[in-house]
Parts: C-alpha cells; sequence; structure tokens
C-alpha cells in the first residue's frame, strides 16, 4: 500500500512546481490528522475549517482544506490514516512555512485508514501551527481584500518586511515606508495605491506641466508620491489605486510639501525617469487602508484646522443642500451628519460632493472617516476633505465594537457636544474677541482671506448724514434696492413687482472712538435702528419736510457708547483693496459686567507688576 | 467743581484717612431714622442727610459729604441708586482708586 503514495511529491510540489506538475499530476497522500478551526474574527461569521497534515511518507505538511471540500469531514469520508488523492491544490509559503491548501481532494475509500505510514519529516521549516485565521490586532491592518480565488485564504498575519519568494522583486529587501528618509539610497517599498489625484496641469510665465500624485500605504505608514511631466506619461496609467505595487529607487525622497497632503508623513516621493514600479502578484499581504481614529471626547483638545480620523455611530443625517462659494460662484453639495460614540460625546460632520448626494447609509450605522478638518466651529465641527474617504460599516475591531456598544447602551444616550466649549474669548463662538480699536488696526484684521471677526467698545462721535438710507423692496424677505421709475412707483427687479413707496432701510457710516483711536464702521438696518432710535422710513420723512429736526435726531444719536459685533474683511474698488468694518450687531453697554471686566483687567494689570 | 481738590470714593476702612475731607461714598442704606441714616459700605457709616436726600432703606445711595472727627459723614448730596447695585464692584473701585492714588486723586 506504500507503494501508492506518491513519495516525494510534497517536496515537489513545493519547491519544484513543474517538476510536481509532469511527475506527480495528482498526488496521493496519507492524511495524519485533521482538526477543526473555530474561527475567531476571520470575516465570514461562523466558518468551520478544516486543517489536516497530509504525508508522502518522506515528509509531511500541514493543509488547509477549502470549504468546498468540509463534507468530507462531515460525512466522515475523511478520517485519519485514511490516503486520499490530491487532484487541486495550491502551494503556499508562509513566512518560512509550507502550507497546502486543498482544493479538491478524493478519499481512496478502498484503502481504509492505516497507521501513519513512514516517518515523515517535517516539509521545510519546522511548522508547528499552520496559519489559522489570525487575531487581527488592534494596530494590525483593517479591511485586507481577499483575492477572488475559489477559496478563502487563511489571512495573512501581521508581515514585518521579509523576503518574498512570489514574483517579482528578486533579491532586494522590502523597506517599511516609514523607514523611507533622504538618506536611504536604495530601496524597495511594497504598498498599495490607496488614493490617486487628477492629472493636473499649470500655465505659468515660468513653464507649464502637469504632475499627479498618488499615497502609498504599507504597515507602517503612508507616504505621498508625485509624478511630473514625462513621469505622468509613464505611470499614470499604470498606478490604479487599490492595487499593490513594488516601487524601487531611484526615486526622489524629500521632506514633504505639508499643505498639499493630509498625510502625517515627513517626507514625500517624487518620481523619477528612472524609478520601477511593478504591479505585485501578491495583492493581500498589503493593508488597505489605515486608520488613526480620534474619539470624538478628545476633539476637543485636537487643534483647529488639523487633519484627524473619526469613527462614530450615525445618529442622524441631513438632506443634501447646494451652496455656492461667494469667491468662485460654484455650487457645491453638501451633507451634514451627526456623529456619536462612545465618549458619550456627538460632533457634526459635513461631507461634500458625489459623497453628499450618493450617501445612503442609514442612522445606527458606522461610519469611519478618513481625513476630516477640524474645525472650532460651535465649538468642534469636522469637514470632509476632498482628500479624504468614508466608510460606511467596515469591518474593523473599532467598528464592531461601537456597534456593541450602542446596542447595549448608546442607543438611548443623550450626547454632549463640544458647543459649549469656550473658544478664544467667550461662548458667542467666533465672534466674541474684543479689541480695542488700536489692535484691531495693528493686528491687520480683515486683510486676510477669511473676514476677521470682534467686539468693540466705543463710541459713536459722527454720522455721516448724506446717504444714510436707501429705497429698499416693501417685498417680505427682499432687501433689493428698488428703482424710481419717476411715476409714483418704485420697481424690485429681483421680485418683479413694483411698490407705490419704497421701505427705506438703513447703510449707514458712523465713525467711532475709544481711548486708542478712531474708526469707520458701518451699520446695516438693524444696527442703524438702535443706534438712531428711529426707523429709516422716519427719518427720510424727516427729511423731506423738517430739515432741522433732523439734524437734531442725528445729534442725540451721537456720543453713545456701545458694544458692536463687527466684521472685517478686505474689498477691492476698482484697483484699490481696502479694509472695511461692518457692524453685525450693536448692543448697550451692561455697566455691571463691563466694571467687573475692567476690574478684571486692572487686577491682571497689578499681578503683571505694573 | 474744583479745580485743586478732589473727592475721592472710599469705603469705611479709608474715613480716619480723610478727616475734615470731603469723600464721595457709595453703600446700601440699612436704617432711616429722620435727618440721620446708617449706611453699609464695606463697614457701618452713620449719615447726616441734609434736606433734600429723599433715601428709601435697601436701596443702594452715593453719598458725597464731608468727614466728621468721629468717623460720621455730614451728607452735601446724595442721590438714590435703587436696587440693582454691583457693591462688590463698587468696593473694587475704591481699592483700584487707592491702588493708583496719582490716577485719581490730586495731591495737593
Amino acid at each position: 500500500m506504500a507503494g501508492q503514495i506518491t513519495q516525494g511529491a510534497l517536496d515537489a510540489m513545493f519547491n519544484d512546481p513543474d517538476r510536481a506538475q509532469q511527475q506527480f499530476p495528482v498526488p496521493i497522500l496519507q492524511c495524519l490528522q485533521i482538526k477543526t478551526l473555530d474561527s475567531k474574527n476571520g470575516g465570514a461569521g461562523a466558518t468551520e475549517r478544516f486543517r489536516i497534515v497530509l504525508s508522502d511518507l518522506k515528509n509531511y505538511v500541514q493543509c488547509m482544506m477549502a470549504t468546498q471540500t468540509n463534507h468530507l469531514v462531515h460525512d466522515g469520508l475523511l478520517q485519519r490514516g485514511c490516503i486520499v488523492r490530491l487532484k487541486q491544490y495550491q502551494a503556499q509559503c508562509l513566512k518560512g512555512k509550507n502550507i497546502l491548501i486543498v482544493l479538491d481532494l478524493e478519499v481512496i475509500q478502498s484503502l481504509g485508514c492505516p497507521e501513519k505510514m513512514g516517518d515523515p519529516q517535517p516539509l521545510g521549516s519546522r511548522s508547528a501551527e499552520p496559519a489559522q485565521n489570525p487575531n487581527l490586532g488592534s494596530t494590525g491592518f483593517y479591511g485586507v481584500k481577499n483575492e477572488p480565488t475559489q477559496d478563502t485564504k487563511p489571512q495573512f498575519p501581521r508581515q514585518a518586511p521579509s523576503r518574498n519568494t512570489s514574483a517579482g522583486q528578486g533579491s532586494s529587501t522590502i523597506y517599511p515606508i516609514e523607514g523611507l528618509s533622504p538618506f536611504s539610497h536604495k530601496w524597495t517599498i511594497k504598498a498599495r495605491v490607496t488614493s490617486k489625484s487628477d492629472i493636473k496641469t499649470w500655465h505659468k510665465p515660468s513653464g507649464e506641466g502637469k504632475l499627479f500624485s498618488v499615497n502609498f500605504l504599507d504597515e507602517s505608514g503612508e507616504i505621498r508620491a508625485t509624478g511630473f511631466n514625462d513621469q505622468v506619461d509613464q505611470f499614470y496609467d499604470l498606478l490604479q489605486e487599490g492595487q499593490v505595487y513594488y516601487i524601487s529607487t531611484p526615486c526622489r525622497v524629500q521632506l514633504a510639501k505639508k499643505q498639499y497632503s493630509n498625510l502625517p508623513n515627513d517626507y514625500e516621493l517624487t518620481f523619477e525617469r528612472d524609478t520601477q514600479i511593478e504591479k505585485a502578484e501578491d495583492q493581500t499581504s498589503v493593508p488597505q487602508v489605515r486608520f488613526n481614529f480620534v474619539n470624538i471626547q478628545e476633539l476637543q483638545d485636537v487643534e483647529k484646522d488639523a487633519t484627524v480620523d473619526v469613527i462614530g455611530v450615525l445618529k442622524e443625517v441631513q438632506e443634501v443642500t447646494q451652496i455656492v462659494a461667494k469667491n468662485t460662484q460654484k455650487p457645491y453639495d453638501k451633507r451634514e451628519l451627526t456623529l456619536v460614540d462612545n465618549t458619550g460625546y456627538s460632533v457634526r460632520c459635513t461631507i461634500w460632493g458625489k459623497t453628499a448626494t450618493n450617501f445612503d447609509a442609514q442612522p445606527e450605522s458606522i461610519v469611519a472617516l478618513k481625513g476630516t478638518k477640524v474645525s472650532d466651529f460651535g465649538g468642534r465641527s469636522l469637514s470632509l476633505l476632498s482628500s479624504g474617504t468614508m466608510a460606511i460599516d467596515p469591518d474593523i475591531p473599532e467598528a464592531h465594537h461601537l456597534k456593541g456598544w450602542y446596542d447595549s447602551s448608546g442607543r438611548n444616550n443623550t450626547f454632549a457636544t463640544h458647543n459649549n466649549m469656550q473658544t478664544l474669548g467667550g461662548a458667542t463662538g467666533r465672534k466674541d474677541d474684543t479689541k480695542t480699536i488700536s489692535q484691531v488696526k495693528e493686528e491687520n484684521l480683515g486683510t486676510s482671506e477669511m473676514p476677521d471677526y470682534f467686539s468693540l467698545k466705543a463710541t459713536v462721535v459722527f454720522i455721516k448724514q448724506d446717504n444714510f438710507a436707501y429705497p429698499g423692496c416693501r417685498s417680505e424677505g427682499c432687501n433689493k434696492k428698488v428703482t424710481d421709475m419717476l411715476d409714483g412707483t418704485w420697481r424690485c427687479e429681483k421680485c418683479q413687482v413694483s411698490h407705490d413707496r419704497p421701505q427705506y432701510r438703513y447703510i449707514m457710516s458712523i465713525n467711532v472712538n475709544d481711548h486708542t483711536g478712531q474708526l469707520w464702521l458701518s451699520c446695516f438696518d438693524d444696527t442703524a435702528r438702535i443706534i438712531m432710535g428711529k426707523s429709516a422710513d422716519e427719518l427720510m420723512e424727516m427729511r423731506e419736510n423738517d430739515e432741522t429736526r433732523l439734524a437734531a435726531e442725528f445729534v442725540q444719536a451721537n456720543c453713545r457708547k456701545l458694544n458692536f459685533s463687527c466684521r472685517a474683511k478686505t474689498d477691492t474698488f476698482g484697483e484699490q483693496q481696502r479694509v472695511r468694518y461692518q457692524v453685525m450687531s450693536a448692543a448697550p453697554l451692561d455697566y455691571k459686567m463691563e466694571g467687573n471686566k475692567l476690574n478684571e483687567l486692572i487686577n491682571a494689570y497689578s499681578q503683571m507688576g505694573m | 467743581m474744583d479745580g485743586n481738590s478732589s473727592t475721592p470714593r472710599i469705603t469705611c476702612a479709608y474715613l480716619n484717612q480723610y478727616v475734615g475731607k470731603l469723600v464721595t461714598v457709595v453703600g446700601k442704606v440699612v436704617q432711616l431714622r429722620g435727618e440721620e441714616a446708617t449706611i453699609d459700605a464695606d463697614g457701618t457709616i452713620h449719615a447726616f442727610l441734609n434736606r433734600e436726600a429723599h433715601l428709601s432703606a435697601n436701596n443702594g445711595v452715593q453719598l458725597i459729604g464731608k468727614v466728621n472727627p468721629d468717623l460720621s459723614i455730614k451728607v452735601l448730596s446724595s442721590i438714590d441708586l435703587g436696587q440693582g447695585v454691583d457693591y462688590n464692584l463698587a468696593n473694587a473701585v475704591v481699592e483700584v482708586t487707592h491702588r493708583y492714588k496719582p490716577l485719581f486723586l490730586y495731591e495737593n
């Protein structure tokens, strides 16, 4: 009976596949052992997997049975000792250990189940255990995509950069991405393309060109790579998102230009003409996405404008809305989500563009976001960057953890928000930095791209009396200027309506002073009404009828000290650029509060020793 | 107002520094008895009121008057401040006045 066994087949199968095909097309082996694997968290729920030991009398090797062969064990056909015909298999070498994947197996029943024959030695390195479904540690990688073969391959444990016997890069060692620096001269990395940008072109007086960039990911980290001009033609079509490649020197490693990337690496790569890029045979040993989650409570310690990843339970989804960007007039689709997590905090997150319009996750699903920008609007809020990605119900430990928490207790929780977080200067969010006039001018508020908001405590010293109001449309919600048709009617172009008289609205310039200087502010209807104490219509009427009374009104309104909430921004007047200060709201002083504030200020000064 | 004198704001504790001088006091009316009043300004002060004084108990009051040798005040002018007086703030002002005397007081 021993003669039936194809001795030496195992050795050939692993070390000389061609010979194995010729000499042992259908190896006959003895099954020495059968063990059931309880699957832990290996993906597909409760799949039963069997591992067996097969021997060809010379060697033995550990094998994983493909699920389609499970029936042989269930039906009791495959037992310890019996002889099998291996009809289809795959030989793998995992971390130096040889593993056989059994795709199709037939039990030769006529030979029964003899005792272990011969004295088989382990094939290759001593392997005590086969590759089981390993525990994916929390620092491991997520979402390893199984290759679309007939069976599910065993999950590969986290591989240190090791020599791969698969085809492709033969001799050079694989570097981890974190190890790349300008000092490394010769290296190869094996990484997956997590995102690829479009080809961008630029035309400048200094020259023109095109570029594209990709983000590479491996177990150690991520790095951005850019190809210019010729390299765009060389590599753009070769590199596909989601695929794994070997990239080798020559390839430049430089300090990263952080403003173009959301990755934390200090360095970035630039492709050169001789850079080698090869698609990897083995697409599975590199992680797919790498998350570095910050939990929602920790967000309050994260600085504004930082980029983070978050994961949470989707509590609320708003409808898609469209907003038009003021500067570019382009419409943008946006959608707001509310996420909660097991720290008991909730946060609003905005998603844009296609991600927003195609969003279809249900509340209570788990949403993971990679690459969100933190802003201090409303305390803390998030915005998904265009380079960021979103995953719904991802198959990662954090997601399962959150799901479990939500199902048990989270659903009924009330969540704290960061809204009561004091941003600089007070509880009203961004509008509350109290400044003196000299500070406003010194700090050049309003000269940057974004408008600046501040509070000002100052006295009105002069109100400009010509053109303090404009005729406005009477329609509800419309404040557009109406044209005097000179026949007693006033026409609004926006509403296409005529009114018999306009509703005058203030557009007032006032000069205010404080102990440090003077400033011109412009007020709109609601603020000016507070200052004047009368509506614009009334004042216009006075202008028609009683000019002296009008003058008196202005005098009376003068010299009042108020708290102004202002916005400073730069406007272009033809060729000139000027900073204009607009009043968002004005309020009379609460003397007690102001007095106490001043007291504190004095105490602070004296503590500083002034 | 004279050009060369000042009427510093004080509380009870500073009375003995300003005997015979004109001072301003902000405090709460504790008791009213005809032309006499008891004022709480971080301590108890006796005030002898004049004809025009129309005070109400428990209201705030600002008095301007001269300090007598017995540390009572002869009131020359009074203003009723009503209910919403922040006495802590008022006292803080007094403290600051005395910490930064040159800013607030004329030194003769």
